[in-house]
């Protein structure tokens, strides 16, 4: 069964686990700004010599962007302890030796950027509104590259008919790969009454029309675990995963053979935990221990 | 109630009927495969069915225009003296509308006869009592004039782009009207993400109703490199984000069926359904207790049938009679 975090347990997970991975949303911030303790915790297990890293799902920002957006937060890290899903997605394209285009769903300064960084050809992101009243407008303006050999979907705020019908009709071809950053349906919005729709959503509405299914870079996927251990040569039995989605996060650590740890300030609620039943997938995606937040963590490693 | 079957359905082990209340027929029970069409079992047709139900896109007329001898065979049916309906999951136009394009094509349907699920969303509120408001994923020319007609107040369709860059730009922007009740989505070619945030957020309330005009994935257009993306791909994003399934009004759902039986008076054993579709009008075919004939002049294709069973799930949707188009079935009567 998933243990509550207590004392008792924190001051062993100290000692079984030598490298945290945190997932960034629901665990150090959410769409309010920054959750009150996590970015501390994670300063003070830093101190205590643990290493730390970050695994995201987020589709919305290059690897970049998230050291500044920690360092803003007056919290450093570097560039290779980040690992976000534009980049994976990137880095993937880059070990197939794929030399084509990438018809891409999702922003330029994401996606856009990371496939830059790695050379790799692509149109697609950013803006494309429909133009004309009709099916006959419509049609006129899908002009297909015969370059694209890739789909890559991700989130996109700009989404649109022009690029549903696009990143489609790219896919009605089989030898066309079809990729997704991730799936997660929502981003963590705490306390609202506004729900923020992921990229989950934009990918479901491509493998509904095309009847495809991508292959998922993100978590639940170990790929971003897999350049991590590679580069800092971690032990994945003294790793432990936090995150606050049970099918995501939690469900990425047993598929890398890691601990896991569910915070419940982002998108699982505790009766996810509590009242998980007794089927294969809830197993699979059951965590060793939960806590309400990260701070909770923190508070039991004060003084150690 | 639909939805909830169909979730249980596909949670069962073993095949099974879907029985959906009193008016429909137990399916009869098919042990042999799908029958291609012959001159001896169409002339079974015409002894068995009197009425003959129509999907339109991908039977009668697809994204390049009519489909070569269906108008001739349909005419006939009506010469035989079958009675004719037309019953169409596209939720881009009004009743009003289909009822001039099967003119313009020559079939002169009565508006009576005709289906389709813009206007059958808004006649399920109108029966439902619904005096709130409603938020419109969709058209405005479709969805919201058969709302106009039944006077249902909604917000929603057209335009709805993005403004600024960021989230706090976003959610600025997403001002939820206190009297919207439900969400409404229907095909959609101004999907936008201020859409999918303002939908999922309505629903994040369980009294919000959430109904969906179709969930197609895509329309026909054969032998094309373009893939026209259907209703499903505006429904599921907010299926997904809202965590909550729709109530479907069109195909397979029985609903349209439903309302022509009461106004014609139809006897589903002797009512046949022709489409192009296994998910949508061949399943509609047999939750309604009706024959179904699968013409190949659409969506689905002959690989589609000559697949077992099991790759349907627990769901029959194997049509009694297929075809490679309506001329088929036009040629032998």
């Amino acid at each position: 069964m998933a243990q509550k975090l207590t004392r008792e347990n924190a001051e062993k997970i100290l000692r079984n686990v030598d490298n945290f991975l945190f997932d960034c949303d629901g665990v150090l911030w959410d769409g309010n700004g920054p959750i009150k303790g996590s970015l501390e915790t994670v300063m003070r297990l830093k101190e205590l010599g643990k290493r730390v890293f970050h695994v995201t799902n987020n589709s919305l920002h290059t690897r970049e962007h998230f050291v500044k957006k920690c360092a803003n937060y007056g919290y450093q890290v570097k560039q290779d302890e980040i690992l976000c899903t534009a980049w994976i997605a990137a880095e993937y394209l880059r070990s197939k030796s794929f030399k084509d285009k990438v018809y891409v769903m999702g922003l330029k300064e994401s996606m856009g950027e990371e496939l830059n960084a790695f050379g790799i050809k692509n149109t697609g992101a950013g803006s494309d509104p429909l133009v004309g009243t009709s099916y006959g407008d419509w049609l006129e303006g899908v002009k297909l590259d015969p370059e694209v050999k890739c789909v890559l979907v991700g989130f996109d705020p700009h989404i649109s008919y022009m690029k549903l019908m696009r990143a489609t009709s790219y896919l009605k071809k089989p030898d066309c790969l079809f990729i997704a950053t991730n799936t997660d349906n929502l981003l963590p919005v705490k306390n609202t009454d506004i729900s923020i729709p992921d990229a989950g959503c934009m990918v479901s509405a491509l493998t509904v029309a095309s009847g495809r299914e991508p292959i998922v870079m993100g978590k639940p996927a170990p790929n971003m675990f897999e350049v991590l251990r590679e580069v800092h040569n971690l032990d994945p039995s003294r790793c432990m995963m936090v995150g606050d989605r049970l099918d995501t996060d939690i469900m990425f650590a047993k598929n890398c053979g890691m601990q896991s740890l569910l915070v419940l300030s982002g998108i699982s609620s505790v009766d996810d935990v509590e009242q998980a039943p007794n089927t294969s997938e809830a197993v699979d995606s059951r965590p060793d221990f939960y806590a309400e937040n990260l701070a909770e963590l923190g508070k039991f490693i004060v003084g150690n | 109630m639909i939805n909830t079957l169909l979730r249980q359905l596909k949670s069962s082990t073993s095949t099974s009927r879907l029985i959906l209340g009193t008016h429909l027929q137990p399916s009869r029970h098919i042990t042999r495969m799908a029958q291609q069409i012959t001159r001896e079992n169409a002339e079974e047709i015409l002894q068995n069915v009197d009425n003959f139900l129509f999907d339109c896109d991908g039977v009668l007329w697809d994204g390049n225009g009519p489909i070569k001898g269906s108008l001739e065979t349909v005419l006939r049916l009506k010469e035989l003296g079958k009675r004719v309906f037309y019953v169409t999951n596209n939720s881009s136009q009004t009743r009003e509308h289909y009822v001039k394009k099967c003119s313009n094509y020559g079939y002169n349907a009565k508006k009576d006869e005709i289906l389709c699920t813009a206007w059958i969303a808004a006649e399920y509120l109108r029966s439902a009592n619904f005096k709130d408001k409603v938020y419109v994923m969709g058209k405005k020319e479709s969805i919201g004039e058969e709302l106009d007609a039944v006077g249902i107040k909604y917000t929603g369709p057209g335009p709805d782009p993005i403004v600024g860059t960021s989230y706090a730009d976003w959610l600025e922007n997403v001002k939820l009207d206190p009297e919207v009740q439900c969400v409404l989505v229907g095909f959609d070619p101004y999907i936008s993400y201020m859409k999918l945030i303002r939908a999922a957020s309505y629903l994040k309330k369980p009294d919000c109703l959430f109904l969906a005009t179709n969930r197609d994935g895509s329309l026909p257009v054969k032998n094309a490199n373009i893939c026209i993306p259907g209703t499903g791909c505006m429904v599921s994003p907010v299926s997904l984000a809202s965590g909550r399934e729709p109530i479907v009004m069109g195909k397979p759902a029985p609903n349209m069926f439903e309302v022509l039986r009461k106004v014609h008076n139809l006897d589903p054993s002797r009512c046949m359904m022709v489409g192009d579709r296994l998910d949508t009008d061949i399943l509609f075919a047999k939750n309604c207790g009706m024959q179904s004939m699968l013409v190949l002049s659409g969506i689905s294709t002959v690989d589609d049938i000559q697949r077992p069973a099991e790759t349907a799930v627990t769901i029959d949707t194997r049509p009694d009679f297929y075809a490679e188009n309506l001329a088929c079935l036009g040629m032998f009567i």
